[in-house]
């Protein structure tokens, strides 16, 4: 209980409160246009939509002060997943709801957008062990452009499915290569908390 | 049977729209906030912030020189290599159309991302606001490119929209209604609104010329959009079949 209170007094301190209502926001409404026209394929701009979001959460804009504080960065960062986790749970339940009418598989598309989450927190959480405070933004802004921009158009379509369309994709392929790169960024997460109680800048 | 051909080529603006002008969007309006710490710490600039913005507008031509550059390269050398004769491009549109198109499509979204963020960094304090316009812009688009039937008619109404329907599924593609001479001359004049925009974001100077001229470059640039859905064909045009499907991508 007193944990609860201590994480839940935190996130109110902490966490970019309008920014996660703007992403979540957003996202809830690119799956319900994606409901209305499934052909839009819309929900693929809301798994950057939701990295996006997800990178802010890690920001920590007095690191200055708050890296001299007894809490060390693994507890902080693993707080800070909490609300991560729930913004991937979202993610999911959303798309679970959405009617794809054969113009994708649901359980990819939650997989994409969850391990866009985790991606999104491995390489914030990364640059904030190198000393970097507030990565977030530069984060979330080259994740939500790379990956909408890789919707529209990928070059290497026919050898990295990251987005496929249609009944003939290759939605396993796909599938794959997402959940490598979310275990890849668990571990650089891990391997980030891990390495000691305060980022490298640290004096 | 060889190695499939890629058709589309009246799609291909896509590439330098995302690729700069979306892209362009975020840089420029880091770009444009960049300058904002500094000014703080020294408590002003020695140029005013009218020349500062003019400036930025001027540095959205990088991107609109590497679109050129592209735009350039694709119409010349398709044009003497051209992949499929019935194809919709050279030949089987007017050479104007086809031109038009990929300027506005291409080198004027190059610069219209870019100047939309330069707006946004001059007037929206949150730092994520481009953002969510990149966002926004993106998810318009895309119903607005021609893919939904219902805006097709007036989609040359939004700043980027395309001609190119993708294949009917038996060798043979689609071209969509309207007229993109007209609309070039109406993506340009929203260049021109973005520039003024952010110009008008420095109070301590006369606005009044500004806002008449924004208001002139407005009205033309609805007679232009109005001009690109009313005129040319008024009709989606399917090509005759252009190849084997098994060489279609």
């Amino acid at each position: 209980m007193t944990l609860a209170l201590t994480m839940l007094r935190y996130w109110l301190h902490v966490l970019p409160l309008p920014t996660l209502a703007t992403g979540v926001s957003g996202a809830a409404v690119l799956l319900l246009l994606v409901d209305r026209w499934p052909a839009l394929m819309l929900q693929l701009a809301g798994v950057g939509v939701a990295a996006g979001t997800a990178s802010r959460l890690f920001d920590e804009p007095a690191a200055s002060v708050v890296d001299t504080l007894p809490r060390a960065m693994w507890w902080r960062t693993m707080a800070r997943m909490v609300p991560a986790a729930l913004l991937a749970a979202a993610w999911a339940l959303g798309v679970s709801l959405v009617e794809m009418d054969g113009v994708g598989r649901n359980d990819v598309i939650a997989a994409q957008g969850v391990a866009a989450i985790v991606l999104a927190a491995g390489i914030t959480t990364a640059l904030r062990r190198r000393g970097q405070a507030a990565p977030g933004l530069a984060v979330g802004s080259g994740m939500l452009l790379v990956l909408t921009a890789l919707v529209l158009v990928n070059p290497l379509d026919e050898w990295v499915p990251l987005f496929p369309y249609g009944g003939h994709g290759d939605w396993d392929g796909s599938l794959g290569m997402w959940t490598s790169a979310a275990a890849v960024a668990l571990l650089t997460i891990a391997g980030s908390c891990m390495e000691g109680r305060h980022p490298r800048s640290w004096p | 049977m060889g190695r499939p051909v890629d058709i589309g080529l009246m799609a291909q603006p896509i590439v330098p729209a995302m690729t700069l002008g979306v892209f362009g969007l975020i840089v420029a309006d880091r770009l444009t906030r960049s300058t904002a710490p500094t000014l703080d710490e020294l408590g002003g600039a020695p140029v005013p912030e009218r020349s500062r913005t003019a400036a930025l507008a001027i540095a959205c031509f990088v991107p609109v020189v590497v679109a050129a550059l592209w735009a350039t390269f694709m119409l010349t050398y398709f044009n003497l290599n051209r992949p499929v004769p019935q194809a919709w491009w050279y030949g089987t549109l007017p050479a104007g159309d086809v031109i038009a198109y990929y300027v506005a499509a291409s080198v004027v979204a190059a610069y219209g991302g870019s100047i939309l963020g330069v707006v946004s960094g001059r007037w929206l304090g949150w730092p994520g606001s481009p953002l969510v316009a990149a966002v926004l812009l993106v998810a318009v688009t895309i119903p607005f490119s021609g893919i939904v039937e219902v805006p097709r008619p007036v989609r040359e109404i939004w700043p980027w929209t395309a001609w190119y329907g993708g294949d009917d599924g038996a060798g043979a593609d689609t071209n969509y209604q309207g007229n993109p001479r007209w609309w070039l001359g109406y993506t340009l004049c929203l260049c021109v609104l973005g520039v003024i925009a952010a110009l008008l974001r420095a109070r301590d100077q006369p606005r009044r010329r500004l806002v008449f001229v924004a208001v002139v470059v407005g009205a033309v640039a609805l007679g232009l959009s109005v001009a690109s859905m009313t005129t040319g064909p008024q009709q989606s045009r399917v090509s005759p079949p252009v190849l084997h499907l098994e060489q279609v991508r």
